[in-house]
C-alpha cells in the first residue's frame, strides 16, 4: 500500500470518527437521491408514481442491507459498536454504583502503586536530575578508575587539562561543561545567620548545557579558559537559598556576600528545583566561575594546571550524528592518552573515561544491587497488580457484573459469544481506565505532598507516565475481565437458564478465588510483621535518648567538612580548646562517631565466669575523655578514658553495663581482655576494659553493642558537643561568634542544642513511620477487599442452597454464621501458611539489622507482634466477611427457588 | 426486460467503476446508468450495490468524492479517480489483459 493511500485510509477513519453521524446522513441522502431520480425515470416511462417507486426500489436492491454494507465498507462499523459497547458499559456500571466504586478504588490503589514505581524509575534511570532539561543528546562524561585486581569501577574526577582535551573534540561533543563542588562558609555579618553552602565552580556553557534560564538576574559570564587569570567574584544562587536566606526579594541581585571571607556579588538566581547536574539535596547551592575557585578556597591556582589533580566532573551534548557509544569509545581513547601524561602512580590504577546518557542515577559504582532493588520493585509492582486483578475479578463476579443469566438469554437469542465477551471486556476496561485515572490522581497527590521531601529528582508524573499507566490499566482491565467473561459465556445456555443463573460451574471458580485469598493473606502477614517490626524499631530508637535535663544543656556543633588537611585539623582542635574558655561552657568534647565494626574475643585469661561465648561483633567508637560525664552518663565501674590511653600498649575500652552483664553477669569486668579482629583479620593490639558506663541512660548515637576507645589518630571527626552550665540555647550565638573569629574559613554546618537535634530526628522518624504504617494499612485493605469479594461471590453463587436451607427452617443467623465461618477459615488458613514466611521475614530483618549495625537481637518480642498481627488480620477478615455474609440472611427462599 | 444477464465476476465491479470514473467524474446514479448502458445491460448490477463499492474505493483512497449541485438543482456527490486510483487501474488492467489473453489462447487451442 502506498503512503498516499495509507494517508487516505487514515483520513477516512478519522473522518468517520469525527463525522460519524453526518457520514451516515450523507450516505442516506445519496441513496435517497438515487431512488428519487430512478423514480423520475420510471415515471417518465409512464408508470404511476407508486409503481415507479416500486420499480426503482427493485432496481436498487435492499436499502437497509446496502446501508449496512456501506458502513462496513467505510470501516466505521467497529467504531459504532465500540461506542455502543462503552455506552452499555456505563449503564451497567451505573446500575451498581457501590460495587463499581469499590472496584475502581481497588484498581486505583494497585495502579497508583504502579504509577509510583514507574515514576521513580523514570526519575532515576530515565530523566536527568531535577531542573535539568531532558535531551537525548545530553550526556555525562564520566571519569572512572579501578585497581588492577578489581572489577569494580569507581568514579574519578578529571584534571582541567584532561577536560580541555575532551572538550576540544568538537567532532564528538557539540557542547561541554565541567564543574567542581566545595562547601563554603557564608557570612552575613550576623553569627546567628552564618551557615554553609554548596558551591559549584563551573566552566563556560554550564547553564546552557543544563537548559537552565535564570529566574532572576543574568547567568554567569564565564571566560572560556579557567586557567587564564583570576575569575570574577560573582555568583548565581539557588532558588531555595534565595527564599530561605533572602526571603525571595528581587533586590538580591547586586548584593554582596561574604563567602569564605571573600566578597562575592550575586548576579542571578537559578530557577526552582535546579541544583546542578547531579542529584543533590542541598538547601543552599551557589555557582561561581571555575577561575574564581582559587581565591574563594584560598588554594593555589596550580590545581587548574596540574595534570595530576582530580577536580572536575563533566557533561555535554554529543555532536549531531554521533551516538553515545561512539562518543564513549572515542572519549576513552582521549582520556587514556591524557592519563598517560600524568605522573606515574604507585598504585597503578587503571584510569579511563566513558560517556553515558545523563540521568539522575548514573553514578559509579554500577552496583548489581541497584538492579536487584529495581527487580524487587518490579516484583512488588506485578504482585500488587495481580492482587488487585484477582480481587477485582472476584468483585466483578460477586457483584453479579458478569451476569450469567442475562448472558445466557442473549446467547440463546443468537448473540455471538465473541460479541458478548467483547462487551464484558469493554465494561472491565472502562472500570480499569477509571481506576487508572484514579491511581494516577492518587500518585499525583502523593508526588505533590512528597515534592518537598524528595529533592533532586523529578518524581511528578508526566505524559509518558500517564501513557504507560493507561496501557497498564487497559492490560489490567483485560486481565481481570477476561476470566469472568469467559466463564460467564462458557456455561451451557440451557443449564444456566434452568438454574436461574445461580451456580453455573461455580465450585471450581470459588475454589480458585478462595485460594487467591488464602495466598493474599499468607503474603500479607509477613509484610505486616516486617512493617510492625520496623515501626517498633523506630519507636524503640526514640526512647533511647539521653534525658532531657541533659540534652537541653548540650550544644552540638557540626562542621560541613569532608576532606580536611592535617593543619586544618589542628586549627579546629585549637578552636575547640578556645571554645572551652567561653563563659557558660563547661566542657567541649568530640562527638562519638566513626564506627568500626570489629570482632571481640575474650582472651583466655579473662574467661573466668564467662556467660556468653565469643567472638561477638562490636562497634568500636571514638570517645574523648569527658564524653560520658558530659552526657550525664555515669561511669559505674572503673574509670573514664584519659589522654594517656592513646599511648598505652593495649587499647583501653569502655563498655556498657549491657555488654558487661551479657559477658560476665555481675562479676567485675575491669581488667578483662579481648583479642580483636577486623573481618577475620586479627589485630595486633588487645583491648582491655578500663571502665563500664551506665547503658540504661542512653548515648547520642544509635543502638548496637558498642565499645568506646580513644583513637590514636586523634580528633578525626567534625562534630563536637559542648556542655553548658545553664540552658544551652542562649549560648548558640556566642559560640557562633567565637568560631567566626577563630576559624572564619571553615563552614559551620549546624549549631543547635542536642534537644532540638533529637526533636528534628524524631520528626523525621515519625514521618517515615507514618509512611510505613500507611503502606501496611493499604496491604491490609487490599487483602480484606479480596476476602469481601470471595464471600460476596459465595453468597451470590449459593443463593439457591441458602434459599433451601431457609425454606427448611434454618435461621438467617445460622446461614450468616455458615458463611462467616468460611471467611474465618480462609483467613486462618492464610495465616497458617504465612507463618513460615513470617519467620523467614523476621530472620531477614535480623540479618539486615546486623548489617546496619544493630546487634541482631530484635528489640521487640516477635511472638507478641505476630500475635497482634494475627488478631488484626482476623478482626479485619471478620468485618470483611460479615458485610457480604449479612446479605445471605435476607435471601427470600421464594425468589431463590422459583426457577426450580 | 433486459437481455439475458451474466453474473458479475468477483472484483470486477471495482475495475468497472474506476474505468468509468476515469473517463468522466460523475455521481452514483449516472454511474449506474452508464454501467448498464456500456455493458449493453449484460452485466447485472443491482444499482444499489454500487454504493458499498464506491465507499470501499473511497476509503482505500482510489477515488475521491465531492458534493456539488447538478444542473437540475439537486445536490449530488460527484466521484473522481485519484492518482493512486489511476495507478491501481493500470495495474489491474494489465493483469486482466494478461489473464484474459491467456484464457483466450487456452480456449482457442482446445
Amino acid at each position: 500500500m502506498s503512503i498516499l493511500s495509507l494517508l487516505y485510509r487514515y483520513r477516512a477513519v478519522v473522518r468517520s470518527l469525527v463525522r460519524r453521524g453526518s457520514l451516515d446522513q450523507e450516505m442516506r441522502a445519496e441513496m435517497e437521491s438515487h431512488l428519487a431520480r430512478a423514480t423520475d425515470r420510471f415515471m417518465a416511462r409512464g408508470l404511476s408514481p407508486g409503481a415507479a417507486r416500486e420499480a426503482a426500489r427493485r432496481e436498487f436492491g435492499n436499502v437497509a442491507v446496502l446501508q449496512e454494507e456501506g458502513r462496513d465498507a467505510r470501516g466505521a462499523r467497529w467504531i459504532e459498536s465500540v461506542v455502543a459497547d462503552v455506552r452499555f458499559a456505563f449503564r451497567q456500571i451505573a446500575r451498581r454504583p457501590l460495587a463499581s466504586a469499590t472496584i475502581v478504588g481497588v484498581l486505583a490503589l494497585g495502579i497508583g502503586v504502579h504509577a509510583g514505581i514507574v515514576s521513580f524509575y523514570q526519575a532515576l534511570r530515565l530523566r536527568p536530575a531535577a531542573g535539568v532539561r531532558p535531551d537525548p543528546a545530553l550526556v555525562l562524561i564520566r571519569g572512572k578508575q579501578r585497581a588492577p585486581e578489581s572489577e569494580r569501577w569507581l568514579p574519578r574526577d578529571f584534571s582541567y587539562p584532561e577536560y580541555r582535551e575532551l572538550a576540544s573534540r568538537g567532532d564528538l561533543f557539540a557542547t561541554t561543561t565541567a564543574w567542581t563542588t566545595s562547601v563554603v562558609a557564608l557570612d552575613f555579618g550576623d553569627p546567628e545567620r552564618a551557615t554553609s553552602a554548596q558551591m559549584h565552580f563551573v566552566t563556560d556553557k554550564y547553564f546552557e548545557t543544563a537548559g537552565v534560564r535564570m529566574a532572576l538576574g543574568s547567568a554567569l559570564r564565564v571566560p572560556r579558559r579557567a586557567d587564564a587569570g583570576d575569575g570574577e567574584m560573582v555568583a548565581v544562587i539557588g532558588d531555595a537559598m534565595w527564599r530561605t536566606l533572602f526571603g525571595g526579594t528581587r533586590d538580591v541581585i547586586g548584593r554582596t556576600l561574604k563567602v569564605n571571607d571573600a566578597l562575592v556579588r550575586v548576579v542571578g538566581v537559578a530557577p526552582p528545583r535546579f541544583n546542578g547536574f547531579t542529584v543533590s539535596a542541598s538547601e543552599r547551592t551557589m555557582w561561581m566561575p571555575l577561575a574564581s575557585r582559587a581565591t574563594v578556597l584560598r588554594a593555589t591556582r596550580r590545581a587548574l594546571i596540574d595534570r595530576d589533580s582530580a577536580l572536575l566532573s563533566a557533561a555535554g551534548f554529543v555532536a549531531p550524528g554521533v551516538s553515545v557509544n561512539q562518543a564513549s569509545a572515542a572519549a576513552r581513547v582521549v582520556s587514556e592518552q591524557a592519563v598517560g601524561r600524568m605522573t606515574p602512580d604507585v598504585d597503578r590504577r587503571i584510569r579511563t573515561a566513558d560517556v553515558v546518557p545523563l540521568r539522575a542515577g548514573t553514578e559509579l559504582p554500577e552496583d548489581p544491587q541497584v538492579l536487584f532493588v529495581w527487580f524487587a520493585f518490579s516484583l512488588v509492582d506485578v504482585l500488587v497488580l495481580v492482587l488487585a486483578c484477582t480481587n477485582v475479578s472476584a468483585l466483578v463476579v460477586g457483584a453479579g457484573m458478569a451476569r450469567s443469566q442475562e448472558i445466557a438469554v442473549r446467547l440463546s437469542l443468537g448473540a455471538a459469544r465473541a460479541r458478548i465477551i467483547r462487551q464484558l471486556l469493554t465494561e472491565s476496561c472502562v472500570l480499569a481506565v477509571a481506576g487508572g485515572a484514579g491511581g494516577l490522581a492518587l500518585y499525583r497527590a502523593f508526588a505533590l505532598i512528597a515534592a518537598g521531601s524528595v529533592v533532586g529528582i523529578e518524581i511528578a508524573p508526566d505524559f509518558a507516565t500517564a501513557a504507560f499507566t493507561l496501557v497498564i490499566a487497559l492490560a489490567t482491565g483485560i486481565l481481570f475481565g477476561l476470566s469472568p467473561a469467559l466463564h460467564a459465556t462458557k456455561t451451557g445456555v440451557a443449564e444456566v437458564l434452568k438454574r436461574g443463573g445461580s451456580a453455573g460451574g461455580a465450585s471450581a471458580r470459588t475454589r480458585l478465588q478462595s485460594s487467591f485469598v488464602v495466598a493474599q493473606i499468607a503474603v500479607t502477614q509477613p509484610l505486616l510483621i516486617g512493617i510492625a517490626v520496623m515501626l517498633a524499631l523506630l519507636v524503640k530508637q526514640d526512647q533511647r535518648g539521653v534525658e532531657q535535663s541533659v540534652t537541653s544543656r548540650v550544644v552540638q556543633i557540626e562542621f560541613d567538612v569532608r576532606k580536611i588537611a592535617p593543619e586544618t585539623r589542628a586549627r579546629l582542635h585549637a578552636a575547640m580548646r578556645d571554645l572551652q574558655t567561653l563563659p557558660g561552657i563547661e566542657n567541649v568534647v568530640s562527638d562519638a562517631n566513626g564506627r568500626e565494626l570489629l570482632d571481640f574475643t575474650v582472651s583466655a585469661e579473662s574467661r573466668a565466669g564467662l556467660i556468653r561465648q565469643t567472638p561477638m561483633q562490636v562497634h568500636l567508637e571514638e570517645a574523648s575523655p569527658g564524653y560520658f560525664t558530659l552526657l550525664g552518663l555515669p561511669i559505674v565501674r572503673g574509670r573514664d578514658l584519659v589522654p594517656a590511653d592513646t599511648a598505652a600498649r593495649d587499647r583501653a575500652v569502655l563498655i556498657s553495663t549491657d555488654v558487661a552483664h551479657e559477658l560476665w553477669g555481675n562479676a567485675d569486668p575491669i581488667g578483662r581482655r579481648f583479642s580483636q579482629s577486623d573481618h577475620g583479620k586479627p589485630l595486633e593490639r588487645a583491648a582491655v576494659v578500663v571502665g563500664v558506663y551506665d547503658a540504661s541512660r542512653g548515648t547520642t548515637q544509635g543502638p548496637g553493642r558498642r565499645v568506646f576507645a580513644i583513637d590514636n589518630s586523634g580528633w578525626r571527626d567534625f562534630a563536637y558537643l559542648a556542655r553548658t552550665t545553664g540552658p544551652a540555647r542562649p549560648l548558640i550565638r556566642p559560640i557562633r561568634e567565637r568560631l567566626r573569629k577563630t576559624i572564619p574559613d571553615l563552614a559551620v554546618e549546624n549549631v543547635e542544642t542536642l534537644q532540638d537535634a533529637f526533636a528534628a530526628e524524631q520528626r523525621t522518624m515519625m514521618q517515615f513511620g507514618a509512611g510505613i504504617g500507611t503502606a501496611g494499612a493499604l496491604v491490609l485493605l487490599l487483602a480484606s477487599i479480596g476476602l469481601y469479594g470471595v464471600i460476596a461471590l459465595a453468597v451470590t453463587q449459593r443463593r439457591r442452597e441458602i434459599g433451601i436451607r431457609i425454606a427448611l427452617g434454618a435461621k438467617p443467623v445460622e446461614v450468616v454464621a455458615l458463611l462467616f465461618r468460611k471467611g474465618l477459615w480462609l483467613s486462618g488458613l492464610g495465616l497458617l501458611i504465612g507463618l513460615p514466611l513470617s519467620i523467614a521475614c523476621l530472620a531477614a530483618v535480623g540479618h539486615v539489622m546486623v548489617l546496619t549495625g544493630e546487634n541482631g537481637a530484635l528489640p521487640v518480642n516477635p511472638a507478641a507482634i505476630g500475635g497482634l498481627i494475627a488478631i488484626t488480620v482476623i478482626v479485619v477478615a471478620a468485618v470483611a466477611t460479615w458485610l457480604p455474609a449479612r446479605r445471605a440472611a435476607v435471601v427470600d427462599p421464594m425468589i431463590a427457588l422459583r426457577t426450580e | 426486460m433486459p437481455p439475458k444477464s451474466a453474473p458479475l465476476l468477483q472484483g470486477t465491479l471495482d475495475l468497472i467503476v474506476l474505468q468509468l470514473l476515469r473517463a468522466e467524474p460523475t455521481n452514483g446514479y449516472e454511474l449506474s446508468l452508464r454501467i448498464q448502458a456500456t455493458s449493453s445491460q449484460v452485466l447485472a448490477v443491482n444499482a444499489g450495490s454500487l454504493y458499498p463499492a464506491l465507499y470501499r474505493l473511497e476509503e482505500k483512497g482510489l477515488i475521491d468524492a465531492e458534493w456539488s449541485e447538478s444542473p437540475s438543482g439537486r445536490k449530488t456527490k460527484v466521484y473522481s479517480v485519484t492518482a493512486a486510483g489511476r495507478r491501481y487501474l493500470n495495474e489491474q488492467r494489465e493483469n486482466w489483459e494478461r489473464f484474459s489473453g491467456a484464457l483466450a489462447a487456452i480456449l482457442r487451442v482446445t
